[in-house]
């Protein structure tokens, strides 16, 4: 039975292919992947998506397993099982704005009230927003989120921010920490109960590794 | 163009087609076991669906007012519509209750699908409490999805009693927060849980393997040496081997970290799936408390199915077993042509009449059909849309008959 794996290009990519690397899979074709989006190695059956799609593979079946950031699962909120944290790929989620905006995150949250965020993540920015009872215009860019504040489209954003270079040269600080995100390994629930024989080592596999790289935090 | 409401459908042609033959055989099969059929009120009060639906349904409720100005919500599930009938129309002397329906639902869509209409096809058994309702109900489902056709389809079971077993002296919050993960398919956070959480160690070792658990009936064995007895595993067990004697073994999968609707189940319960369908096409189990709302002493055991996925799982040859032919009816008497009609559909021969007066077009509108065969009423010479093969219609029945 050929398992199938989406895994994400991008950002993320180089990262996910030394997790399987780490999880003994074939990797060999990945690494000289040219423009192929789909490649199968060694038994296995690997498929690239742009990142935010990954879940939806993993979700309608296409792929038993995948390989997706914790902030693209939360915004999608496709049914999956999430398998295990690879602690790779990490980043965080914050608001950030120019200075000049920090004082309404400081006070009351009804200074929050109508407060226009910037994002790629119109969903996360709702339901972060929402939970403290704050209404806000949510103003969903597909990319260059850190010129609007910039250029007047909005207050502040929501975004993934990894050393915060970025957001530095665009003048803009965190304002709140919204989430952790790190690579997760998802399945689909057809997945999991077709191939779970195949999957349950690879994630023992991983949750082995993940311990001996951050012995610090067991 | 005439556009219609986002997330909701007109549907035509072959898939139309498909779910009226998955729904009419459903209704059947279950109707020859006594499953009497059910037409579930079109809007639910909303003081009711508040009070009796899951949290998971509350949250997709689509609320409106109805022309008498009752504060209404398009039907969420029929489920509660079935009870609520059943504990207000039938005497406890009167169960078991078998009930089947075929009905449309509404709610607000889920990510990443955008439908807030579907289609589903449900049974139920109420009020028996003795052995036999699950299997009963398990073995009409599979022998349903066996008569359409269906490849490579598979059934998993669960049982709510196992896990509330493994997780007895555990504190309330801690199992929860583990049935939640579980329920919410977050294995990560629910290992993470179990870790930080002080948890005996034998109780640790049970939940840490639990979800694990997954596969052939053997992992109900696996589970029963980590419980240190058969005893919570007896229901599961008794209905794997009544599977596995009915001949559903190869089909029937276990999966001991199965978790459906918190609070809503109390015993077995089951997932569908399709082959390369990424999440159920239903499932079900037995449930009491929904019951006891309406004042109902006792267990059920229901399901539902999602009628649009399984329609859309067959192929087309899977419903094109019936023969069917385009009669042209052009030159003949219209009562004879419709008098030869019904002796064909008598004859289970699919029939569509044509009353064009040129026999071409009527030749087209078979082809443009998908129809193999187009018969001449007034000389019930029969051709091919193909080749155009021509044969008596009482040689090309007794072909297709064969």
């Amino acid at each position: 039975m050929m398992l199938s794996i989406v895994l994400p290009t991008g950002r993320v990519f180089d990262e996910a292919v030394e997790v399987l690397g780490e999880i003994g899979l074939p990797t060999g074709k990945l690494s000289h992947k040219g423009r192929s989006l789909v490649i199968e190695d060694g038994g296995w059956r690997y498929f690239l998506a742009k990142p935010m799609d990954v879940p939806l593979f993993v979700h309608s079946g296409i792929a038993d397993i995948g390989l997706a950031g914790s902030d693209v699962l939360w915004e999608t909120n496709a049914t999956l099982i999430e398998l295990a944290d690879t602690r790779r790929g990490l980043c965080r989620l914050v608001v950030a704005g120019p200075q000049a905006v920090a004082p309404r995150f400081m006070g009351h949250e009804s200074a929050l009230m109508w407060l226009k965020v910037a994002t790629k993540y119109p969903r996360i920015a709702d339901s972060h927003f929402s939970s403290k009872g704050v209404q806000v215009e949510v103003v969903h860019l597909h990319g260059s989120v850190e010129l609007a504040p910039r250029l007047g489209l909005a207050d502040c954003i929501l975004d993934i921010v990894q050393t915060g270079a970025t957001l530095e040269a665009n003048h803009l600080t965190v304002l709140e920490e919204v989430a952790p995100v790190s690579l997760r390994m998802v399945a689909s629930r057809y997945g999991i109960q077709r191939g779970w024989s195949s999957i349950l080592p690879l994630v023992e596999k991983l949750l082995e590794t993940t311990k001996e790289r951050s012995p610090k935090s067991e | 163009m005439n556009r219609i409401p986002k997330g909701c459908k007109n549907i035509g042609a072959e898939l139309a087609e498909a779910m009226e033959r998955c729904r009419a055989s459903f209704l059947s099969i279950f109707a020859s076991y006594g499953y009497r059929p059910f037409w579930p009120s079109g809007l639910q009060l909303l003081e009711t669906a508040l009070d009796k639906l899951s949290p998971y349904l509350k949250r997709r409720i689509i609320p409106l007012s109805s022309p008498h100005g009752e504060p209404c919500c398009l039907r969420t599930d029929i489920t509660l519509g079935v009870v609520a009938y059943c504990a207000a129309h039938h005497p406890p002397h009167e169960r078991p209750l078998r009930i089947s329906y075929a009905d449309r639902l509404f709610r607000i869509p889920s990510s990443p699908n955008y439908d807030i209409e579907g289609y589903q096809l449900g049974a139920e058994l109420i009020g028996w409490e003795g052995r036999g309702a699950d299997v009963e109900i398990i073995s009409l489902l599979l022998e349903f999805l066996e008569k359409l056709g269906l490849r490579g389809y598979r059934l998993v079971l669960g049982d709510a009693n196992v896990i509330a077993t493994a997780l007895e002296g555990v504190p309330t919050p801690v199992s929860e927060e583990l049935l939640s993960c579980l329920q919410g398919g977050n294995y990560s956070t629910y290992y993470a849980t179990l870790k930080k959480e002080a948890i005996d160690g034998d109780r640790r070792k049970l939940l840490q393997a639990l979800p694990n658990l997954k596969g052939a009936k053997n992992v109900i064995d696996e589970a029963s040496v980590l419980f240190g007895s058969f005893e919570p595993l007896a229901s599961l067990k008794s209905i794997a081997d009544s599977l596995e004697e009915l001949g559903y073994g190869s089909i029937s999968f276990f999966d001991l970290g199965l978790v459906r609707e918190l609070g809503y189940y109390s015993g077995p319960v089951f997932d569908v799936f399709l082959e390369g369908v990424g999440v159920p096409i239903g499932g079900g189990g037995r449930y009491d408390r929904l019951l006891a709302q309406y004042g109902v002493l006792g267990q059920a055991v229901g399901f539902a199915l999602n009628l649009e996925r399984l329609a859309s799982a067959l192929s087309r040859s899977d419903f094109d077993a019936v023969p069917k032919l385009l009669l042209w009816c052009g030159p003949s008497s219209p009562s004879d042509a419709v008098a030869l009609a019904r002796h064909l559909v008598s004859l289970d021969i699919g029939v569509e009449m044509s009353w064009h007066s040129d026999a071409s077009i009527a030749l087209d509108l078979a082809r443009q059909r998908g129809l193999s065969w187009w018969c001449d009423a007034s000389t019930r010479i029969v051709k091919s849309t193909k080749d155009q093969a021509a044969l008596s219609l009482d040689e090309w029945l007794l072909e297709v008959r064969q």
